[in-house]
């Protein structure tokens, strides 16, 4: 318990020295030849929400998955809570802890049912005791909607139910950030709001988001900021107000432009 | 319609209906021929060939067996020791409960508790016979369990090592893999019993039976690799992705997300080896030792008995066969098992 009020006071510290939980300076990341991200430069205060669009192959995916480390980056600097991300941080599964993570294809355990894919996690590596792990469980399984299910496997449930549950799941790390990686993409259409719904209601209470979406309701609706990238650059960054009424950047009018004529 | 399809299969020309008929003809005529020889003409109480011959119509002289039953099950394990098997299979037929026992989160520590008390149990307390009597079918069984119980950690630290991002152990673990897969059982074998000892000072005496368990166990830790390499190959990347991303390490991933599944996909597999493994074990008879199929021979020399080849040769097939069938059912159950979802409805 001690512990986690230190770590607490800790985290308090270092944002208020910084000022940002994240700051990516200068960013370059290859895939061999190819050049993904080109000079990022990224902040993100506590508490704000990010969200991040583009064409595909623009390196909006890559971009968040550089913050957990899920991508090595090859030059500049990533700093998340204070640590620097290089080849020599000794631990970056205790920053992972504090980053939670919703992919696209869901990534449930299928071996595990519902309950036990969110507690695995808080009893293995949070240590905590399996009652405690389940009751915490229970109160974001509520919270998602879907404690009905706790019991049944993954395969038995429907696409929007998996997110929810994998949104469940990170949350039970107790993370201070969480990233989101297309997470309507894979969904058929009538889900898209179920799952929207829970992030809108995270946004609420105060959690720092970055999401990558498609969704411009959704960014609307919760972001602080929008930003706008292609071919591995950040061309925009913009509240949304400003950003969907008059974005600065021609590019940016193109892609909204198709956007809309989707939509 | 069954009538149907037999007719177009089987009889849908004169040749066809004459080849029919006379495979069916000569089928029976070989089965009524074994049923005489195998039941209705055998003979099961004897003391010696001779009496046998001269009781029976000439059929199977299943009295052999009979007889020797005590060699076929314990090989020439002295008569007043063998309590001594007894009590080791005994204990390590308890030693799976366990693993049924629901409470028990940590199966792994059962099976790191075999690796280390069925060999202490088995040398230390059957050991008190030299090795050189052991044999017959508790022979067969000792060289399975143990090759298999001490290949399957290995193979797995194998398939891991050859997926591993690290130059060295990924190309120990293919030389490894692929030197133990390149040469046949038998020269390993070979040199477990005949070459290893040469390279030992006299004074390190390793029993026969330890070295080649310890060469079968490399033999079969290279097949296992190989199936277990396939099954974390089925695995997606996403499942990785997760548990990096949850702060899992690599030891824990393995353990609790990626090995569950790899084992799901590959429990066929492991049986099927597992089942030739066992199979293979046979050829330790070439290097003088007498299991199940080795003491055949030894048994049909005694002077009762000669040439009661066919009937232990027929006799040790059955055993294998019913040995190798159970364990075949068991996985495609264990596998059923592991792939039936829970019916749970919703829970208020």
């Amino acid at each position: 318990m001690t512990e986690v009020i230190e770590k607490n006071r800790e985290d308090e510290a270092l944002s208020s020295t910084s000022g940002y939980i994240i700051s990516i300076d200068n960013l370059n990341k290859w895939f061999g030849d190819f050049h993904v991200l080109k000079d990022v430069n990224l902040t993100v205060a506590k508490g704000e929400r990010i969200v991040i669009c583009g064409p595909s192959g623009s390196g909006k995916s890559t971009l968040i998955r550089c913050i957990n480390r899920l991508e090595k980056h090859q030059k500049g600097t990533i700093n998340v809570m204070g640590n620097e991300l290089t080849e020599n941080t000794k631990d970056v599964s205790a920053i992972r802890q504090e980053v939670g993570m919703v992919f696209q294809s869901f990534n449930l355990f299928p071996h595990l049912n519902i309950l036990q894919n969110l507690t695995l996690a808080p009893v293995w590596i949070r240590k905590m005791s399996q009652k405690e792990a389940e009751k915490i469980a229970w109160q974001y399984l509520k919270r998602v909607n879907i404690a009905e299910h706790a019991l049944k496997f993954p395969s038995q449930l429907s696409g929007g139910q998996q997110q929810r549950a994998a949104i469940a799941r990170s949350l039970c790390m107790q993370p201070k950030i969480m990233l989101f990686d297309e997470p309507t993409s894979a969904l058929d259409p009538e889900m898209v709001n179920e799952v929207l719904d829970v992030m809108v209601k995270l946004a609420e209470e105060g959690m720092t988001m970055i999401c990558v979406t498609h969704e411009m309701g959704f960014a609307r609706r919760v972001a602080d900021h929008v930003i706008f990238m292609d071919e591995g650059r950040i061309v925009e960054r913009q509240v949304p107000g400003k950003f969907f009424s008059n974005p600065e950047n021609e590019r940016t009018k193109e892609f909204l432009k198709q956007i809309h004529a989707i939509s | 319609m069954k009538l149907n399809k037999i007719r177009k299969d089987y009889f849908n020309t004169p040749l066809n209906a004459l080849m029919t008929l006379v495979m069916i003809y000569l089928i029976a005529r070989f089965a009524w021929w074994f049923l005489n020889w195998a039941i209705l003409d055998a003979v099961w109480i004897a003391d010696t060939k001779d009496q046998a011959l001269e009781s029976g119509r000439g059929g199977a002289a299943w009295a052999f067996i009979i007889n020797k039953l005590r060699f076929f099950i314990f090989g020439f394990y002295p008569k007043d020791e063998i309590w001594r098997i007894y009590v080791t299979f005994f204990t390590i037929v308890l030693s799976f409960i366990p693993y049924f026992i629901k409470g028990i989160r940590h199966k792994v520590i059962i099976f790191l508790a075999h690796i280390i008390i069925w060999p202490v149990l088995i040398f230390a307390f059957m050991g008190q016979v030299s090795t050189n009597d052991w044999g017959g079918l508790s022979l067969t069984f000792i060289l399975s369990l143990l090759g298999l119980l001490y290949s399957f950690p290995i193979g797995m630290l194998l398939a891991l090592g050859r997926r591993s991002s690290w130059p060295i152990i990924r190309g120990l673990s293919v030389a490894y893999i692929e030197f133990f897969r390149g040469i046949p059982l038998i020269t390993i074998l070979f040199m477990s019993s005949v070459v290893v000892p040469f390279f030992l000072p006299s004074q390190v005496a390793v029993d026969k039976i330890v070295r080649v368990v310890i060469g079968m166990t490399f033999f079969q830790s290279a097949y296992l690799a190989e199936v277990i390499r396939g099954g974390l190959q089925a695995i997606p990347k996403g499942q990785y992705e997760a548990s990096d991303a949850l702060g899992f390490r690599f030891g824990l991933q393995t353990y609790l997300v990626i090995m569950p599944q790899v084992l799901k996909v590959t429990i066929s597999n492991i049986g099927g080896i597992s089942i030739s493994f066992i199979k293979d074990t046979t050829l330790v008879l070439i290097i003088g030792m007498f299991d199940l199929l080795g003491i055949v021979n030894p048994l049909a020399s005694d002077s009762n008995w000669l040439g009661m080849e066919p009937e232990g040769l027929i006799f040790a097939g059955m055993v294998y066969w019913i040995i190798c069938f159970a364990i075949s059912r068991l996985t495609s159950r264990a596998e059923a098992k592991m792939n039936e979802l829970p019916d749970v409805g919703v829970i208020k």
